[in-house]
């Protein structure tokens, strides 16, 4: 990969991949570490394919277990503190966004991060599976379990 | 329709406006900042793998001279006279001393 082509595609994945990060957290304390050091591992890795989509999907497992390793650090550290809301958010209903976010996050991480994926990526059983490193058979599990957690807090 | 569909179809639509929602603003840096970090970590990690060889190496090294040495002091002290063998002892120990803070430095200098 060279220099063009790695901007080309860090423009059209810091959004998403960000997003995803922030959503399965659910806090924004350690989002952008994160993302960045996706992309630095996913830079240094060697034999990484010049094709975007799969390149996709690497930097979706990156974050994922860089995601897994934060959660592992909270267990042994505890809780996080509230994070303030920060500048730069200005949804068009805060009330809506913040009930929104509860919500979400009554979710454990593993629910959100497959919610996210298939809902919000459009990932198949089989991609969720290589981003989240769960076998295929638990995927359709688990997703089947988030989906109807959410849907009765939601109804 | 079945519950699951309905449920599929709620959780669909709801997914899709919460993914709407703005996050806070990004802290991430210009693609090309990444990209020359990135250069230089992997930069770092060639230098590391260059290395690594010889650092394995150093220690079985520094201890064939020190056994060399004490060798050569040995079999030089039993054919020599009192004075000179107490100059050679002297001469070698210096050597080894040597040897030793010296590959010390340069371990310390490296890391």
């Amino acid at each position: 990969m060279n220099e063009a082509s790695f901007q080309s595609f860090y423009a059209t994945t810091a959004g998403p991949l960000r997003a995803y990060v922030a959503r399965t957290l659910g806090d924004f304390a350690q989002v952008d570490d994160i993302v960045q050091e996706t992309y630095l591992r996913l830079l240094r890795s060697e034999g990484v394919p010049d094709d975007p989509l799969q390149m996709r999907k690497i930097a979706f497992r990156i974050a994922s277990n860089l995601m897994a390793d934060e959660w592992r650090r909270r267990k042994r550290t505890g809780p996080q503190p509230e994070t303030a809301p920060e500048p730069g958010a200005a949804p068009p209903d805060p009330a809506l966004r913040l009930d929104m976010t509860r919500v979400f996050g009554e979710l454990n991480p593993q629910q959100r991060q497959m919610l996210w994926l298939s809902y919000v990526e459009g990932a198949d059983h089989r991609e969720i599976a290589a981003a989240t490193g769960v076998r295929e058979g638990s995927v359709r599990v688990l997703l089947h379990r988030a989906r109807k957690k959410l849907a009765s807090l939601l109804t | 329709m079945t519950t699951e569909d309905r449920e599929d179809i709620v959780v669909r639509q709801w997914m899709q406006e919460f993914a709407a929602v703005p996050l806070p603003q990004s802290r991430l840096p210009e693609a090309q900042l990444l990209w020359w970090k990135a250069e230089l970590l992997r930069r770092w990690d060639d230098e590391r793998k260059a290395l690594a060889p010889i650092e394995r190496a150093e220690p079985i090294t520094v201890s064939i001279g020190v056994i060399g040495a004490l060798v050569l002091m040995l079999t030089l002290w039993q054919s020599a006279p009192g004075p000179t063998a107490t100059l050679i002892f002297a001469t070698v120990v210096g050597v080894v001393a040597l040897i030793g803070i010296g590959t010390m430095m340069v371990r310390q200098l490296r890391h």
